[in-house]
């Protein structure tokens, strides 16, 4: 829990920085993602692929994103279903360029909800959420016209009573825009 | 030793003069920005600003609050107790030793700053043996103005998938909905300002639920509190007046500390009062009159209800004198009636004092009648610049009651707990404010207390020392820290750890790029060690090791705050009572809306 802390404090010092370009670009992030470490879940469900969306701004030199990706867990053994919807909190900050690469890394928090495709459930209990703190790396190629392609990893500790590893490899694109202004309006 | 602190007390009156209200090291000032910074949304919150062990909770709602170095076996008892006040006037919503703070006439977005003066005073002619923990509403601009203000958390260690393995264990908490709404409307010299307020807690803790076995699931899953109030403020006189109306209710289990009972209650407090201060080129007063009514009564759940009643409570004072001179009088009266099935008790009290406001002294000496008992309380303080920006303060408060043979009081009313014969409390404290250190300006403080007839276990006598330091002027970064070991002895030494022997406090807050206001605070405490409430060993409660985050980020040029607090970001396990739920990580994401934009800088 401590390296989650120190990484968004950190995050937010190394943000800081010329405040009147804040909340100027506005980027739209979809990709694909897989789910290799899910602590013991995985004795008993499988995940799938999962997708996501998100939109992002710079705030100071970092960049401030809010996702959402959805993604679904088969079970191995015989137990009930069930997906996840994750809600995310990204703060990063570029540290590294190598060519064209820019390399970028920064704290996460999800609330990660749960819902169990179980009908012997009553229903309060089917739904369920958590929050995760965690980690995120991500390396971003420009291709041109404002596109971008990027691959992002991120370690986290899902809050459950069996506090559970978890490990999201990311793959997709960006396409980074200016922010309309009534939307930079109501940011600042 | 009590009369040794009844000598100290009278020969300090003598010398130096006081109400402790001027001592820096033992008051808190929470302000707007202190309230978004901490993640403030109800009023029982206002309980985490006493020091580590100032407060010990089962459900996270309402609290036994004591100080720092006495027990709460004896906090609960009769007497030693915190004095609350909205704008002056007093709010008895105490029962049995547990304060029902979400049941004080007033929403969490109609409060400008809460100020927090730890150890014994005179206040308004009454000794608080504790100390005072004071609410001021805000003061509503011109025209119509609204605040809305919603927040929704999650306790981490939910089982999620592992319910269906061996792996799951029972815990579900939702902390919220905490939600209220105020509008007001302010034309020259007056202003209203009415709202409403809904706050919720789960008590689905396995430490809960499986204390109550085969009763749980007859329990209202939940503890709540809602309730209406309104503030009428106007300027007439020379001074300004308020009208304070309103009504709280809570529902829910309830485990009441003085009688170790749980109870499934509704409570419902109704409050009607007005304060205020008047002024000529002479003369100067201020006053409060109120009445509060407190009705208890059974959900009707399978456990046993023994605290069904009825209760009013009414008090009235005013404190008066020349404005050239440094003397003021004053005299109250404090009136209650309590109906319990078959029983009808009521009782009354006088009281007068004398106040003296000198260039660096203040002092107050009080006398209180209450049937049989007699209570004499006086506090003193003195400052003196020592050396260049150097001060030392010297404040001394003690009182004696001296009480009617059979008389037990519980809230105040005649009760079956016994403690006859003398109680008093002595007090004295030195605090030295010296240079800047760190860029914050430290004050070191050295305490030693007396406590005596409390509770039927004897005398309690201790001392403490500790450090006060914050930055006074806006920075960069702002920060404070406070910090105290106190040793406890006599009744309560080594029988009675329930509060830790020391603390330290620190936080520090920021404003970041796009306008982020990032907070981060840390607490520590020793453990507690608490006698046996049931049969058994004496409990261990583990340390305190809290960090806290939040930030805050003002939008539509501060007419929206969104927000969110992290709680225990080291998920070390936190729990202020034996009986109580053990609090984890835990997230809160909260909305306020402000129309029209909150003005200049922002609080925010």
């Amino acid at each position: 829990m401590k390296a989650p802390m120190v990484l968004l404090l950190t995050a937010f010092a190394a943000a800081s920085g010329q405040d009147s370009t804040s909340f100027s670009e506005l980027r739209l992030r979809v990709s694909a993602f897989r789910n290799p470490v899910i602590g013991h879940i995985a004795d008993d469900w499988r995940p799938g692929t999962g997708g996501q969306v998100e939109l992002a701004t710079n705030v100071g030199r970092g960049d401030l994103g809010l996702s959402v990706s959805h993604i679904r867990y088969t079970p191995t053994s015989g137990k009930p279903p069930f997906t996840g919807t994750m809600f995310t909190l990204a703060l990063m900050t570029p540290f590294m360029s190598v060519a064209r690469m820019e390399l970028s890394a920064g704290a996460r928090l999800t609330d990660l909800r749960l819902d169990i495709d179980d009908p012997a459930l009553v229903g309060g209990l089917r739904t369920e959420e958590e929050v995760m703190l965690g980690a995120i790396a991500r390396a971003r190629l420009p291709l041109g016209h404002r596109f971008s392609a990027f691959v992002d990893g991120s370690w986290g500790v899902l809050m459950l009573d069996t506090k559970t590893p978890v490990v999201l490899l990311h793959a997709g694109v960006e396409r980074g825009m200016r922010m309309p202004g009534f939307l930079r309006e109501i940011l600042r | 030793m009590t009369r040794i602190a009844m000598s100290v007390g009278l020969l300090a009156l003598l010398i130096w003069p006081t109400p402790l209200s001027g001592q820096r090291s033992a008051r808190r000032v929470i302000d707007a920005a202190g309230i978004a910074a901490a993640g403030w949304h109800h009023l029982a919150d206002i309980a985490s600003a006493l020091p580590p062990g100032g407060t010990a909770t089962v459900d996270g709602f309402n609290h036994a609050m004591t100080s720092s170095r006495t027990g709460f076996v004896e906090a609960s008892g009769s007497s030693a107790r915190w004095s609350v006040r909205l704008d002056g006037q007093s709010m008895p919503v105490s029962l049995e030793g547990l304060w029902i703070l979400d049941a004080i006439p007033v929403a969490i977005t109609q409060i400008d700053s809460v100020v927090i003066t730890d150890g014994p005073r005179v206040v308004d002619g009454r000794a608080a043996l504790l100390g005072t923990i004071d609410l001021y509403t805000r003061r509503p601009r011109r025209g119509l103005s609204a605040v809305a203000d919603y927040q929704h958390g999650d306790e981490s260690g939910d089982p999620g998938p592992y319910r269906y393995t061996a792996r799951t264990a029972p815990n579900v908490e939702k902390l919220g909905p905490f939600a209220s709404g105020a509008a007001a409307f302010g034309a020259g010299p007056v202003s209203i300002d009415a709202a409403a307020r809904y706050s919720s807690l789960n008590i689905t803790d396995a430490r809960i639920v499986n204390r109550l076995p085969g009763v749980f699931g007859s329990l209202q899953s939940d503890v709540n509190a809602s309730g209406g109030s309104g503030v009428l403020t106007g300027r007439l006189g020379g001074g300004e007046h308020r009208i304070i109306a309103g009504r709280g209710r809570f529902t829910g289990l309830m485990y009441l500390p003085a009688t170790g009972e749980d109870q499934s209650a509704r409570v419902v407090v109704s409050h009607a009062g007005i304060s205020g201060s008047a002024s000529t080129s002479a003369f100067a007063a201020r006053y409060a009159i109120t009445a509060t009514l407190l009705e208890v009564d059974s959900l009707g759940a399978a456990l046993p209800f023994t605290i069904g009643q009825d209760r009013l409570i009414g008090d009235a004072f005013i404190e008066a004198g020349g404005v050239s001179s440094r003397f003021r009088f004053g005299a109250g009266m404090n009136a209650g009636r309590q109906e319990v099935p078959g029983v009808t008790s009521q009782r009354r009290a006088e009281r007068a004092w004398a106040a003296f406001a000198g260039r660096r002294e203040t002092a107050t000496l009080s006398l209180e009648r209450s049937l049989g008992d007699l209570r004499v309380a006086m506090s003193a303080r003195r400052e003196a610049a020592i050396a260049d920006s150097q001060t030392l303060g010297l404040s001394v408060t003690a009182l004696n009651t001296w009480r009617d043979s059979d008389n037990a009081w519980m809230d105040g009313f005649r009760s079956s707990a016994s403690h006859a014969g003398s109680i008093a409390v002595g007090d004295v404290r030195a605090d030295l404010t010296t240079k800047q250190l760190l860029g914050m300006v430290p004050t070191w403080y050295v305490r030693a207390f007396a406590f005596s007839g409390v509770s039927d276990a004897g005398e309690d006598y201790g001392i403490a020392a500790g450090i006060v330091a914050s930055t006074i002027v806006p920075r960069r970064v702002n920060a404070s820290l406070r910090g105290e070991v106190s040793q406890t002895m006599g009744a309560t030494g080594p029988d009675d750890a329930s509060t830790p022997g020391g603390f330290v406090e620190a936080s520090a807050s920021t404003v970041t790029s796009g306008r982020f206001h990032l907070a981060l605070s840390a607490r520590y405490a020793p453990g507690t060690v608490w006698p046996q409430l049931e049969p058994g060993a004496d409990i261990r409660l583990p340390e305190t090791r809290r960090i806290d985050l939040s930030v805050n980020k003002p939008m539509w040029r501060n007419r929206v705050r969104a927000q969110l607090v992290i709680r225990n970001l080291l998920n070390a396990a936190e729990v202020t009572h034996p009986l109580g739920a053990q609090w984890n990580l835990r997230t809160h994401l909260a909305v306020t809306i402000a129309l029209p934009p909150v003005p200049g800088g922002s609080p925010w």
